[in-house]
């Protein structure tokens, strides 16, 4: 059961193989003897009166998972945060609205870094997130917990939320594909916000299919973010998943590809370009101006935090939140009420943000980086007139431990190779992360980039390309062997 | 960045950092400067910057009917504290 797909698992419940409570039992079992090595969710939700019995939609009666940035009506949503540590929310987030209303189980909320800043899941307080294959390692982050119990076998799916790589990192890390759609697809009411301008859902699954069946539940116009009523997409991914397709124009970056060094991946993404060759794609090498290229974490982390910056004004702990008081002091109420709100890694991104908007640098920092994004948005569009995907292995560097320096290190390595998913954000792009290989124990993967509302193209590609592994990590997880076969 | 303007920048968005996290963060922070070296390489002479990902031109307006409004009770379930139906905080005039 720990293995199965949505579909599979919707296959077994129409017939009657399992029951939604039986699978409910199954997953919060598998959860409460996996958490406490995994520290994957922050809540496990084990009072669930599960009575769907109409199995149409295929989410019906499967558990789920949710990040734990996304509001969940009555159901505590702490962002892993101090300040929201007892926070009870009285509304519901859209995503969550319309996933109940799809009949899922959920069954957890799930660990990530605080508000979502971090890349690692070690910036929480409820501590990291294990990554399911060494639990030495990371998971990578934000959403690190929701990667975790995808890979680990707890629920087929989560949802994470993108704001620079922050489902695809992860997911890379953990051996499951991860998916951030077009910014726009998914509304983000009731998502907290971290970086407005891209701050997107998505989502983790076993398969291409369950996250275009998750998609389609979750996609779609809402008013209450109304920026969602500019996706000209109908929202039905799964019912047009399609993998006879016409052949594509698939490009792969010089300049990213030559900040590769570890062998073993360039050989392997030698394979996965003959074998998108061999499905009848054009396969072709295109440049990108380094410059480019090495600008954008620099944009994002300007941008991001920036964004963040503006976001603290509602960190008050007066309406809601943890609050310090101090007599007759209105200002050093609210200074120390975020000194206990913020852990140190989300200060110093605050204290970026603060600086690149200070009206002493906010010309060269902050107006200086949205005219470099706007560059790395035309270079992209001008590739995307020629071409229709861009595809890229995961990461150069294997999956670090808690103090692996992800972040510190500007090397064109670090920034070319290990950051190049964050584009996805900066031009609103939808991109996939596949897994596709095991080296030494560890996945690895490859992404795939469209441009703006190609969510269907990319989906279509991605589910044909998933055709003929017959390397699935998820399959062969030596976690998976080591742990999971104890729970019975 | 020094220490001292790590706390500028903090004291503008009204947060107050101890001694030991200033000290844990200052490496992480003074990244901005490299940041700002990556940026400055790209040339942007008569671009025009972009605040989303494309452009977001149209404004959008729905019916002036009441929508998911949250009861009193509700809007003040998460407050510290609470008073006749207000949220009480300390005096602060």
């Amino acid at each position: 059961m720990h293995k199965k797909t949505i579909e599979e698992l919707n296959h077994d419940l129409k017939n009657n193989i399992v029951t939604p409570q039986a699978l409910y039992q199954s997953s919060l079992k598998q959860l409460q003897t996996l958490n406490p090595i995994l520290n994957a969710a922050n809540l496990v939700i084990d009072d669930l009166d599960v009575t769907v019995d109409d199995f149409t939609n295929p989410l019906a009666g499967v558990p789920g998972a949710i990040k734990d940035n996304v509001i969940t009506q009555n159901i505590f949503t702490t962002s892993s945060s101090y300040f929201l540590r007892n926070f009870n929310p009285q509304y519901d987030s859209t995503i969550n609205h319309r996933l109940q209303k799809a009949g899922i189980s959920l069954i957890a909320k799930t660990n990530l870094d605080e508000f979502g800043m971090g890349s690692k899941n070690t910036n929480s307080i409820f501590g990291r997130s294990k990554n399911p294959y060494d639990i030495t390692r990371i998971t990578g982050g934000s959403s690190g917990g929701s990667a975790a119990i995808v890979s680990a076998g707890i629920t087929p799916y989560a949802i994470g939320s993108d704001t620079g790589d922050s489902v695809r990192r992860p997911a890379l890390h953990c051996g499951v594909y991860g998916y951030k759609p077009s910014y726009t697809t998914i509304s983000r009411y009731g998502l907290m916000p971290y970086g407005n301008s891209l701050d997107q859902a998505g989502i983790m699954a076993r398969s291409v299919a369950d996250i275009a069946i998750v998609l389609e539940n979750i996609a779609g116009h809402d008013h209450r973010d109304p920026c969602t009523l500019l996706n000209p997409n109908p929202h039905d991914y799964y019912q047009k998943l399609e993998k006879d397709i016409k052949p594509l124009k698939i490009a792969y970056v010089k300049e990213i590809m030559d900040t590769f060094d570890n062998k073993l991946i360039l050989k392997q993404f030698d394979d996965v370009k003959a074998y998108l060759e061999s499905l009848n794609h054009e396969v072709s090498v295109i440049n990108v101006d380094t410059d480019v290229l090495k600008s954008v974490k620099a944009v994002y982390q300007i941008i991001a935090n920036s964004e963040m910056t503006s976001n603290v004004a509602a960190f008050t702990g007066i309406p809601y939140g943890e609050r310090v008081t101090v007599d007759h002091d209105f200002d050093e109420s609210i200074r120390e009420t975020r000194r206990l709100a913020f852990q140190a890694c989300s200060k110093a991104r605050l204290a970026i943000g603060a600086k690149a908007l200070h009206h002493e640098n906010k010309e060269g920092c902050y107006l200086k980086a949205k005219k470099v994004r706007a560059v790395v948005i035309k270079t992209f569009e001008k590739i995307f007139d020629e071409y229709d995907v861009i595809v890229a292995p995961g990461f150069n560097s294997p999956t670090g431990h808690e103090d692996t320096d992800l972040g510190d290190s500007l090397l064109d390595k670090n920034l070319i190779a290990d950051d190049n998913l964050v584009i996805a954000n900066l031009i609103g792009a939808p991109s996939i992360v596949i897994p596709t290989h095991l080296n030494d124990h560890l996945p690895y993967g490859i992404s795939m980039l469209s441009k703006p509302f190609n969510d269907q193209m990319l989906l279509n590609l991605a589910y044909q390309f998933e055709q003929h592994l017959d390397n699935n990590p998820y399959g062969i997880l030596s976690f998976y062997n080591k742990y999971v076969k104890e729970v019975k | 960045m020094k220490k001292a303007e790590i706390r500028k920048y903090l004291d503008t968005i009204n947060i107050n950092i101890d001694d030991e996290e200033l000290n844990e963060i200052q490496h992480s922070v003074e990244q901005i400067d490299q940041y700002l070296d990556l940026i400055n390489h790209v040339n942007t002479d008569g671009v025009e910057g972009m605040s989303f990902p494309f452009a977001l031109t149209t404004n959008f307006l729905r019916e002036d009917v009441v929508d998911d409004m949250l009861s009193q009770e509700e809007a003040l379930a998460n407050a510290n504290e609470v008073e006749a139906g207000y949220v009480k905080y300390i005096k602060v005039v």
